[in-house]
């Protein structure tokens, strides 16, 4: 083997182990779900091709619609109150507060859903909103003299959302904390030299400044929550009736609960095609590629 | 550097071979047949094969073979995941040899073909007095799949301590049993103790039932007249007037008469438990094995907790009309790709399995009911007041049908529970919403009944 020869393969050989991990964990997973969503594999595990018939199958279910609207309004009202209330604990110790023992105090606090077993947060929501007497929702209003609520009947979407909200925040805060944190301190003192006001330096300079975690925070927790379905499950089962069941919850009911893996393969392909048509769009409304641009700081 | 990677080479075919094989293996002259065991939930399942499995080795010692049981516990509690854990074990060589589950599974299994027919073990004399329910349970397109292990059957269960501050006494509690078996105690009668608890306060609620899916919810719908598998063509079918009563039952207990609680089906199954043993609910529509439920809430044990809780049948609609139960028997699987030599040994285990001294230990531990009547009959057995008398009720016992889509049928009936408890449907469109479901999700499969 020549020298040149050598030089090429050298990077080909130092690469394959990883490109070989890529394609047995990620490439060979993508092109047997997209088969499998074309066939009706079920607990026997027998591939049999039938076209589009799992497509039309769940395009026809009658309560489609409630699903796709279930996913609507779970992934955007989580994601709003995951990045909206992240930000504002970000903002709150590193822009407000110095960095002390206080701010830290702070984020470790929100960091805690992060870092206990979700089985066990979701035991604890489900006694916070527990419908009955014995909720911890339900005492207060009990105590205040306000009528016991049935929170994970009629108000369940809302038990999700608030349970995943607190699950998720501390991705968006560690992100926006450190990346305000790596901001230099001078544009702000320059800007308050200059007389502007606290609203203004926010939203017309740290704002812009931190746009790229903006972007992958947002787009990040979107496909997150698009595929998500664990505290819905465990905490309403999808329920009462369709009320919280969500798309992802759906696709996963009918793989591994019915074992009709390819119906269940067809409703992750949609899921997946739509995320990555979300993640496109997300991309254009952050104007990625005016931010891949050099920069003219 | 290439008789390294050789030697490597042929060194690891050496070792998967040895573990691919799986085949019995001699040990100092002995032979030993490995069977592994793949379940879930109690341990007591396999600690039963087990005992079996030292007293048959005493006797296999002279020809100087032994039962080897290796005891693969699945340590999840969902039955569906357990159930696609097996089928990637089977699809990818390393099939268990035996398995435990609910009846439930045996259209799967055979479908798949997992499981082997054991016609053999059935019809041997060791199951002869196997519980009817049973062997019928166990056959699935005119032949034997599995092997009965247990039963239970489901009853309601009332808090004697709530029954006796409204002027009840353990004669009555005996009279209320011995009636709903012969059917003269009626669900009439039963909605008129409920109204007398309500009326007197002496519990939160008054009746409460399963709030997930389970055999308890077909079991109503049984009841009022849902006949749930066509059986000329296989079907699953939705009787919609029948359902319609059963929901109105529902219904009728949350709005009219104010017996259930709204959100009875908002709670979890820890919550419900812990709800009924401690009294707050008077009546509770679950199985005879909820006693390991009392046991586990309480501080009292398997005898004690009887004189506080006691059970009947789900009454007969109409007087001398008959009681129901729904047993959700688990069984033994053999698996179909166990070799001969294999299958003979485990047929042996089994028909020493089924002997009193091995099924009577794990009914009451488990409390679970005899599964044969040699157990029955067994003085231990017998002593234990609630299985011996809760074995009556095997009589009205039936089994929710043998079908792969019925699991998606009780999830929608739970749906439609939990719509009309909600006051989400009336009982008549929550029917509908179950007939718009079935058809979309089974169309080939279901049949509506008006």
């Amino acid at each position: 083997m020549t020298f040149d020869m050598q030089r090429k393969m050298y990077p080909v050989v130092m690469l394959s182990p990883f490109f070989l991990l890529v394609a047995v964990f990620y490439l060979v997973p993508t092109i047997l779900t997209v088969l499998m969503s074309f066939t009706d594999m079920g607990y026997g595990m027998k591939w049999h091709f039938i076209g589009m018939r799992n497509f039309s199958a769940f395009m026809n279910f009658p309560f489609i619609g409630t699903i796709i609207r279930n996913t609507f309004v779970y992934v955007v009202f989580t994601l709003i109150c995951n990045v909206g209330i992240g930000f504002c604990i970000a903002l709150l110790t590193v822009f407000f507060m110095d960095e002390n023992i206080h701010s830290r105090i702070i984020r470790t606090i929100w960091m805690l859903p992060r870092i206990t077993p979700s089985i066990v947060l979701v035991i604890m929501w489900a006694w916070f909103f527990s419908s009955t007497d014995y909720g911890f929702l339900n005492k207060v209003t009990n105590f205040i003299g306000l009528e016991q609520i049935r929170w994970l009947s009629d108000h369940a979407m809302l038990a999700v959302i608030t349970a995943n909200t607190f699950i998720g925040i501390s991705f968006a805060m560690l992100i926006f904390t450190s990346a305000m944190q790596s901001l230099p301190n001078d544009i702000f003192l320059a800007a308050e030299v200059d007389g502007s006001k606290k609203t203004t330096i926010i939203f017309s300079i740290l704002l812009p400044a931190i746009k790229w975690p903006v972007m992958f925070v947002t787009i990040v927790q979107t496909l997150a929550l698009m595929t998500s379905y664990e505290t819905t499950l465990l905490l309403t089962n999808g329920g009462p009736v369709m009320d919280t069941t969500v798309w992802s919850l759906y696709a996963y009911k009918k793989a591994f609960n019915y074992s009709e893996f390819g119906h269940g393969a067809a409703l992750s392909l949609v899921l997946v095609s739509v995320s990555f048509t979300l993640t496109l769009l997300l991309l254009r409304f952050f104007d990625f590629d005016e931010m891949m641009k050099n920069t003219r700081l | 550097m290439r008789r390294i990677i050789m030697l490597t080479m042929v060194l690891i075919s050496a070792v998967a071979f040895a573990n691919g094989t799986n085949e019995a293996t001699a040990t100092g002259g002995k032979k030993v047949i490995e069977l592994t065991m793949f379940y879930m939930n109690e341990q007591e399942r396999f600690e039963l094969l087990e005992q079996a499995a030292v007293a048959l080795n005493e006797h296999l010692a002279a020809d100087n073979v032994e039962i080897k049981l290796i005891n693969d516990h699945y340590a999840g509690s969902n039955r569906a995941e357990w159930r696609n854990n097996l089928s990637m074990r089977v699809v990818s060589g390393n099939a268990p040899e035996l398995m435990a589950h609910s009846h439930a599974n045996i259209p799967f299994f055979v479908e798949a073909d997992y499981v082997k027919q054991v016609d053999d073990i059935i019809n041997s004399p060791a199951y002869a007095d196997a519980v009817q329910v049973l062997k019928e349970t166990a056959m699935y397109k005119g032949h034997y799949y599995a092997i009965p292990m247990d039963i239970e059957a489901r009853n309601i269960w009332y808090s004697k301590d709530n029954l006796r501050k409204i002027g009840l006494t353990d004669s009555d509690f005996d009279r209320m049993f011995e009636e709903s078996l012969t059917g003269d105690f009626t669900m009439d009668d039963f909605l008129s103790l409920c109204q007398r608890v309500k009326n007197a306060g002496v519990s939160d609620y008054v009746f409460t039932h399963r709030p997930v899916t389970g055999p308890e919810n077909p079991m109503t719908a049984m009841h009022f007249g849902c006949v749930f598998m066509d059986e000329k063509t296989g079907k699953l079918q939705l009787h919609k007037a029948a359902m319609e009563k059963n929901l109105q039952f529902y219904y009728d207990n949350v709005y009219t008469y104010g017996f259930t609680p709204a959100e009875m089906m908002d709670m979890s199954w820890d919550e419900i438990s812990n709800v009924w043993a401690t009294h707050k609910t008077t009546f509770w529509l679950g199985g005879v094995w909820n006693r390991h439920t009392l046991v586990r809430f309480t501080d009292y044990d398997e005898t004690t907790s009887m004189d506080h809780w006691g059970i009947f049948m789900l009454p007969a609609l109409e007087k001398g009309g008959k009681p129901l139960s729904v047993s959700n028997p688990y069984y033994y699987y053999i698996s179909s790709k166990i070799s001969d030599e294999k299958y003979k040994y485990a047929k042996m285990l089994f028909e020493e399995a089924a002997k009193p001294q091995y099924a009577v230990p794990y009914a009451i531990k488990s409390s679970h009911l005899a599964f044969n009547t040699r157990s029955a009959q067994d003085p231990a057995y017998k002593k234990d007041a609630h299985l011996s008398r809760s074995y009556h009720m095997l009589e009205f016992s039936v089994t929710e049908p043998h079908h792969e889509k019925f699991p998606i049928f009780s999830d929608v009936l739970t749906e439609a529970m939990s719509a009309v408890e909600h006051k989400k449907m009336s009982p008549a469109q929550a029917v509908d919403y179950m007939e718009k479901s079935l058809l979309s999700q089974m169309p080939d499969d279901i049949i509506i009944l008006k």
